[in-house]
């Protein structure tokens, strides 16, 4: 499409400020089932979103046919934009001064046939069926590739490009002994080929089933509860947009008007560091192409800032924090956000607990909490502890609590970061003490 | 959309690797947003898809792709791609497509394309206008309004040559109250598939002070306390219990592949003797109605459950092959980018003999669970969750108090054998539900209904 052709119609058509925002994206996915492929397809696609500023307002379209009328997509921007009666104020913007230098992966996918691929689920089926006879079947196990290329062309004179590319296996492990099933997920996503290990994914996710076998409910009472890494960072994920932007604005944020206050207590610390080296998020710039960098959020307890686009941050009269994430329109969004680690092992963090729980899985916190006040209720599984030891597991019951009250009642903090492919991080922490309704 | 003769040659070319069956699934959409924030019109958007999917069966190994350009010479290019994956002799398959006229159940009259943006406006002030001096403790009112013209195209190697129209349109409202620092939100939703019509013959104003009611209810209700309860749950999203803890368990997603609680169950005893349950496609106008399914086969009423013994899952053709089960009118998918499987479309318990006034007088200390919120279930082991969004005590047979932060939990197998009374108030709710195939609009309905016992997580010290 010819984007320059584009921008001058726009122009002469009474539209102030153009943006074209192209992502092209190559994807192979493989799904193996009993040592059969199930299924398998190859996607190319390529998606145009424009947005534009007609008499101040910011309208958005996105077509996927290139042969598209322009002076249809002009008209439509127009007509759209006509009835906006925001009062925000919208900026297409020209671009950085320079932006971050990220070290470029080659992830090594393209060098692989898709025989050698099948090949590898293979062998994390066959590892994981040989790892425990208790395995009875692995419903998931699945390959995906996908490398995607982003370019952002405006009337403001930008025109940069981001690509990245990634692959994952997902392997779902169904186990059974007796009455009791229980399954068990491991997702793995790498920036290179190489790093996706059979090895590693087949005993996790192995792990994870076997271990929760014979899981029951326990009584009802408040217990300490240490939340495993994955499950904190769930948490966190699930509370994320308390810090943005796009929620101060909105007002649906406990956090609006407490920047510069203390919310936390004194050992947490929040950043989203886009930048981040080995994380598939990272970028140099968000999808306003505005140059992302590293920032507490809060900071010693201390809440330091929302995470701005280029609108919302005007509505705050301050500058976008680099965290336009394009879903529709642009949004905000922490891209690599996460709770910094403590010093304390999960060994440790368990042995100092009498009697308590290790959460491994909160599950439906899609719907289980509320953004706006921290309240969540989450149906959840994991250990019961006895005398600093792993006693037993525990399913079907809920955990509860509020995210920033707990933020204010934390014994000790984990040393094991993990971060997940969704972009958002925590290491196992433990809480003095929450809600936990069981039998 | 792609002329019958173009469909013939891509589907001759996509069986010449040994594939024993190939489908063409072509769409055109397009989908408006407008969104008013605090009275001010915040968004007014618009998405277009284009694209064309390409399907090959081989027994029951499926290969796909899809591009975005419909021309002749694309589409043979994908066909060639996409049969690359298997490499075996042709089989001979000869079929000639036929046109078939899709069913009639959704008409809309009022399509979005036919209305002004100008009149999509006024429905969002009229919510809005309906709330905005309600009550000084709401603190913002967001409303939006979706709508869509999708057209489908599907062709097949079974001579299949149909197209249909769908036009899902959505007015959803939020509501948050504020009360000493607390702020609690509320959601509920008007939809359908249909034109705007629907939202002529709806009371928005009474819909808005519902939903500006539920909460500030909420931001005054106690919270929760955990613990095993007599749970009554009410009727139209209140179905979202029988959508999450049943019939995502007899998809043939999870079913086929041996992964489901509900596997090699049919004909046998699931829930108590009073529940019956169904997912029919066919209701006039739903939101989770459908005049055909994605694999061009018209919908159907499915009665799952009958008098509590399992009658049928919910079936697409690839797995109907691997099931030996007929297939259901279920296949779905969000577009032309996801691979179709089985889904539900308007699912929910038939109606019983109960009033909702007894099962309340019935229950001597309970919960009142009035709307739910979403949920979800992990299918192997039947576990599934449901917040409750508006909830109230049940004391001596009276609904008393408010209470909040309440999650339900519990196994699908367990809690369909606990339900012990239904009411005869049959009402339907509109979801979006999120799974292999993509986000599809479905509905949930129920009457009230009670569950004798159920684990409820809480925020609330005893």
């Amino acid at each position: 499409m010819d984007f320059q052709k584009f921008i001058e119609k726009a122009k002469k058509a009474g539209i102030e400020d153009i943006e074209f925002y192209c992502s092209e994206s190559k994807t192979l996915d493989i799904a193996l089932f009993n040592g059969e492929v199930e299924k398998s397809s190859v996607h190319n696609s390529y998606v145009i979103s424009v947005r534009a500023i007609v008499n101040g307002k910011m309208t958005y379209m996105s077509f996927e046919d290139e042969n598209i009328d322009m002076d249809k997509v002009i008209e439509k921007l127009k007509e759209n934009a006509s009835v906006l009666t925001t009062l925000e104020e919208f900026e297409i913007f020209g671009g950085s001064e320079s932006y971050p230098q990220l070290e470029r992966v080659d992830g090594g996918f393209d060098k692989v046939s898709v025989a050698e691929k099948v090949a590898l689920l293979k062998s994390v089926e066959k590892i994981a069926k040989s790892l425990d006879q208790r395995i009875v079947l692995l419903p998931y196990c699945n390959y995906a590739e996908s490398s995607e290329k982003t370019s952002i062309i405006n009337s403001k004179g930008l025109n940069v490009e981001k690509t990245v590319e990634y692959g994952d296996i997902v392997l779902g492990a169904l186990a059974k002994e007796g009455d009791s099933t229980q399954d068990g997920f491991e997702v793995k996503v790498a920036l290179k080929y190489d790093e996706l290990n059979p090895e590693e994914i087949a005993k996790k996710a192995v792990e994870k089933a076997i271990s929760m076998l014979g899981a029951e409910a326990i009584e009802s009472k408040t217990y300490p509860v240490i939340i495993e890494n994955e499950a904190m960072a769930d948490l966190l994920s699930g509370f994320s947009s308390m810090f943005t932007g796009e929620a101060a604005v909105k007002k649906l944020t406990s956090l609006l008007g407490k920047e510069g206050q203390k919310i936390m207590q004194d050992n947490v610390t929040i950043v989203d560091d886009p930048l981040l080296a080995g994380a598939v998020n990272s970028q140099p710039f968000d999808d306003e192409g505005v140059a992302c960098y590293k920032k507490a959020v809060v900071e010693n307890g201390v809440f330091k800032t929302f995470l701005h686009n280029l609108k919302t941050a005007k509505a705050f009269n301050t500058k976008s924090t680099g965290n336009g994430v394009k879903s529709g329109s642009i949004g905000t969004r922490g891209i690599n956000l996460y709770i910094e680690k403590g010093n304390a092992t999960k060994e440790e963090l368990i042995s100092s607990i009498e009697e308590g729980l290790l959460i491994t899985d909160l599950s439906g916190l899609h719907a289980g909490l509320n953004a706006i006040s921290g309240d969540f209720s989450a149906q959840s599984s994991g250990f019961y502890i006895k005398n600093g030891k792993i006693e037993k597991p525990v399913t079907l019951i809920v955990v509860s609590g509020n995210f920033i009250k707990m933020m204010n009642e934390i014994d000790e903090i984990g040393s094991d970061l993990f971060l997940g492919y969704s972009g958002v991080g925590a290491p196992s922490i433990k809480f003095k003490g929450l809600p936990v309704s069981g039998k | 959309m792609i002329k019958k003769e173009i469909c013939q040659q891509v589907l001759e070319e996509c069986l010449k690797t040994g594939g024993d069956f190939a489908e063409i699934f072509a769409e055109d959409t397009e989908k408006n947003i407008m969104e008013l924030t605090s009275g001010k019109v915040t968004q007014a958007n618009t998405t277009n898809l284009h694209g064309v999917a390409i399907r090959i069966l081989k027994g029951f190994k499926e290969v796909s792709g899809y591009t975005n350009d419909f021309s002749l010479e694309s589409l043979l290019k994908l066909a060639k791609e996409v049969r690359g994956a298997l490499n075996g002799e042709p089989l001979d398959i000869k079929f000639e497509l036929k046109e078939e006229k899709a069913n009639k159940i959704i008409e809309a009259v009022r399509k979005p394309s036919t209305v002004s943006n100008e009149e999509k406006v006024n429905y969002l002030l009229k919510t809005y206008n309906a709330i905005k001096d309600y009550s000084n403790e709401i603190t913002q009112t967001i409303c939006f309004l979706t709508d869509e013209e999708q057209k489908v195209l599907v062709a097949n190697t079974l001579g299949k040559y149909i197209e249909d129209e769908r036009n899902h349109l959505r007015l959803g409202l939020s509501v948050v109250a504020s009360y000493n620092g607390e702020m609690q939100s509320a959601f509920e939703s008007i939809g359908g598939n249909q034109g705007y019509e629907l939202l002529d013959s709806s009371d928005l104003e009474k819909f808005a002070k519902a939903t500006a009611d539920s909460a500030i209810t909420m931001v005054h209700a106690d919270e929760m306390v955990g613990g095993t309860y007599a749970v009554v749950i009410h009727n139209a999203f209140g179905g979202v219990l029988l959508h999450e803890a049943c019939v995502h368990g007899l998809e043939a997603t999870s079913v086929a592949k041996g992964a489901s609680v509900f596997c090699g169950k049919l004909g046998q005893k699931v829930a108590s003797d009073i529940v019956t349950a169904i997912d029919d496609g066919t209701r006039d106008n739903q939101w989770g109605s459908l005049n055909m399914d994605d694999e061009g086969n018209p919908t159907q009423r499915n009665v799952l459950i009958e008098n509590g013994i399992l009658k049928s899952y919910l079936v697409d053709y690839r797995n109907s092959r691997k099931m030996d089960h007929p297939i259901t009118g279920s296949s779905r998918r969000q577009s032309y980018r996801y691979s179709p499987t089985s889904r539900m479309t308007n699912t929910f318990f038939a109606p019983g003999k109960d009033k909702f006034e007894d099962i309340i007088k019935n229950t001597k200390y309970g919960l009142f669970a009035k709307k739910m919120g979403g949920g979800s279930v992990n299918p192997s082991t039947g576990e599934f969750n449901f917040s409750v969004s508006e909830g109230y005590l049940i004391e001596d047979g009276k609904i008393t108090k408010p209470v909040r932060g309440a999650t339900l939990i519990g196994s699908g197998a367990e809690i369909l054998k606990n339900i012990d009374m239904i009411a005869d108030n049959l009402d339907f709710g509109h979801g979006m539900c999120g799974s292999a195939s993509g986000s599809i609009p479905t509905d949930v309905g129920q009457p009230t209904i009670r569950v004798q016992n159920m684990v409820v997580g809480g925020r609330g010290e005893k």
